[in-house]
């Protein structure tokens, strides 16, 4: 049985990948399971400078889902590579570097330096929902996504994957204007904009007040999504949004997606995406189905 | 380590004041430590997401039982406390960094209030040879829970309650402010809601003992991937957000900003 799936010339060992945010640097998770049965890892966010973040709470749930809005607390890009590439050099799967900026000068000066570091993507972050400048300011139209993806296009040797947000008016559209900007791939959804409000308190629950809803919640949205910027690009697309089995994962394979992300899923269960990869693999015993590049975009219409 | 057990056998769960229960259920662990808790998932309600943090209350280690104290509050919290022996739970267990004492210490202060009153009774089960002074309070009379416990464990026991329908009317932490005159302890350990810290912190500042508290917040992964339970730090004048779960859940009450 063949799980190998290729993105932009790189081999992964199976489609699914650790979703930015939800994982850490891996470390932790490194604990629980070998980090090499993955097929990637999307790292955490990584800005210029050091972010501390928003205050708590940060997080609340929400029916078959949850808010979060940790505000891309991070000790900045410098001290990423000093103290996270040691550990992460020693993994044998794809390396995703997830760059987030305020502004395009700030996303350049990350992605350069990542440059001489060996993670296998960058992935550009146009659609963080719980920043206030940058982040989904840039994700949400055409124009801006075109101008940025081409100025960190240029500066960037590793292939570059942009992920898009789905708190726009037509996402197809702006998966177009990455791939003209020359993204060599695309990942979606990043979170829902949401809110929750105690009402015995009337209060919100985030100190932010709204922030991304993200878990089996957003599923269906995630994959409509996924399906319509499938039919509109010939780059490769990563998809995500709740998967929590491995038939979620192919369900996201069928309408289009060479390899999905799983979030919100770590934050549930530590073992969760090796049960995904097996889950996959049941799916195809059950359909006889020898090699998964034949699930993508499978799906009989 | 924290590790999922996907399969706990609930051996009862019984109502110990109002909205409070004694859960109690099956679990090889070995070495968890006073503070550190258990991450529940709520059986039977797969739209809960997310797991709910709770310290451990005490471990039977001949028998392989895990006890916790769980405060019927939220839609979670009131559906695990329906749940009834032979019923099975999903954990990640043992969780956190507990309290840690060093050799030096034998005379020690407890201090909690309401639901954070469960996590002490481990501590003082497990450091068997420390001298323990318990300071309860809880609202009222009848959310008070295993006093008879904490009585048979400690070297002295102080009940106070907000309305004055137990022990002393008021709050715990002036009862210690005021034995803190003549008692000397080689450390104060807290567990409760975030007011009861702050008051805490000033009598600790006045008396400049050292301080080790226990914090509660709003909880994803539980194992330090998410860093969405933060609490505010500050150490060298640097502020910082750190990870409830994985970094504490105790702190030390002078690196804390409560």
């Amino acid at each position: 049985m063949n799980l190998k799936v290729d993105i932009c010339g790189k081999t992964l060992k199976n489609p699914v990948i650790a979703a930015s945010g939800c994982f850490g640097f891996g470390r932790e998770m490194s604990i629980q399971y070998d980090l090499n049965t993955l097929g990637g890892i999307a790292l955490k966010a990584v800005t210029a400078q050091k972010r501390i973040g928003n205050p708590p709470p940060r997080i609340a749930e929400t029916p078959s889902g949850m808010l979060n809005a940790v505000g891309l607390q991070n000790s900045g890009v410098d001290q990423f590579i000093v103290k996270e590439m040691p550990f992460l050099d020693k993994l044998d799967t794809i390396l995703f570097a997830n760059v987030a900026g305020s502004t395009i000068e700030e996303y350049i000066e990350v992605t350069e330096k990542l440059q001489n570091i060996a993670v296998d993507f960058i992935e550009l972050n146009i659609s963080c929902p719980n920043v206030k400048e940058g982040g989904n300011a840039f994700g949400a139209e055409p124009d801006t996504i075109y101008k940025v993806v081409k100025q960190v296009k240029k500066v960037s040797k590793q292939p570059l994957i942009v992920k898009l947000s789905p708190n726009t008016v037509d996402i197809a559209a702006n998966a177009v204007a990455a791939q003209e900007a020359g993204a060599d791939g695309i990942s979606l959804i990043n979170t829902l904009i949401g809110m929750s409000v105690d009402v015995d308190r009337k209060r919100p629950i985030l100190a932010n007040i709204s922030g991304g809803l993200s878990g089996p919640a957003i599923k269906p949205v995630a994959l409509s999504m996924v399906y319509k910027v499938a039919q509109a690009v010939s780059i490769p697309i990563i998809g995500m949004g709740g998967i929590m089995t491995g038939r979620d994962a192919v369900e996201f394979l069928l309408c289009g997606a060479t390899a999905v992300m799983c979030g919100t899923l770590n934050l549930i269960e530590p073992d969760g995406i090796p049960n995904v990869i097996a889950g996959i693999e049941e799916y195809m015993t059950q359909h006889k189905i020898d090699d998964i590049n034949e699930l993508i975009g499978g799906l009989i219409v | 380590m924290a590790k999922r057990i996907p399969n706990c056998r609930i051996t009862s769960n019984e109502l110990v004041a109002d909205d409070t229960y004694l859960m109690q259920f099956e679990c090889v662990t070995k070495n968890a430590t006073p503070g550190q808790f258990v991450h529940l998932r709520v059986t039977g309600r797969d739209d809960l997401i997310l797991r709910r943090p709770i310290s451990i209350n005490s471990i039977d280690t001949k028998n392989n039982i895990i006890k916790l104290i769980i405060q019927a509050k939220g839609e979670g919290t009131k559906a695990l406390c329906v749940l009834k022996a032979g019923d099975v739970m999903d954990i990640i267990s043992p969780t956190g960094r507990g309290y840690m004492l060093s050799k030096k210490v034998k005379k020690a202060a407890v201090i909690g209030g309401g639901i954070g009153v469960a996590p002490l009774k481990y501590l003082i089960e497990y450091y068997k040879n420390v001298e323990f002074d318990s300071y309860l309070g809880f609202r009222s009379d009848c959310y008070a829970y295993q006093l008879d416990e904490f009585k048979a464990l400690s070297n002295k026991l102080y009940v106070c309650t907000d309305d004055g329908t137990y022990g002393e009317k008021g709050f715990v932490t002036n009862r210690l402010d005021m034995n803190l005159e003549k008692e000397q302890y080689d450390v104060v350990l807290a567990c409760g809601p975030k007011p009861m810290l702050g008051s805490l912190k000033k009598v600790i500042d006045k008396h400049k003992v050292p301080c080790f508290v226990s914090l509660e917040e709003r909880m994803g992964c539980g194992i330090g991937l998410c860093k969405v339970c933060v609490c505010k730090t500050q150490e060298d004048g640097e502020e910082n957000y750190e990870r409830v779960c994985l970094d504490g859940p105790v702190f030390d009450i002078n690196k804390v900003v409560l």
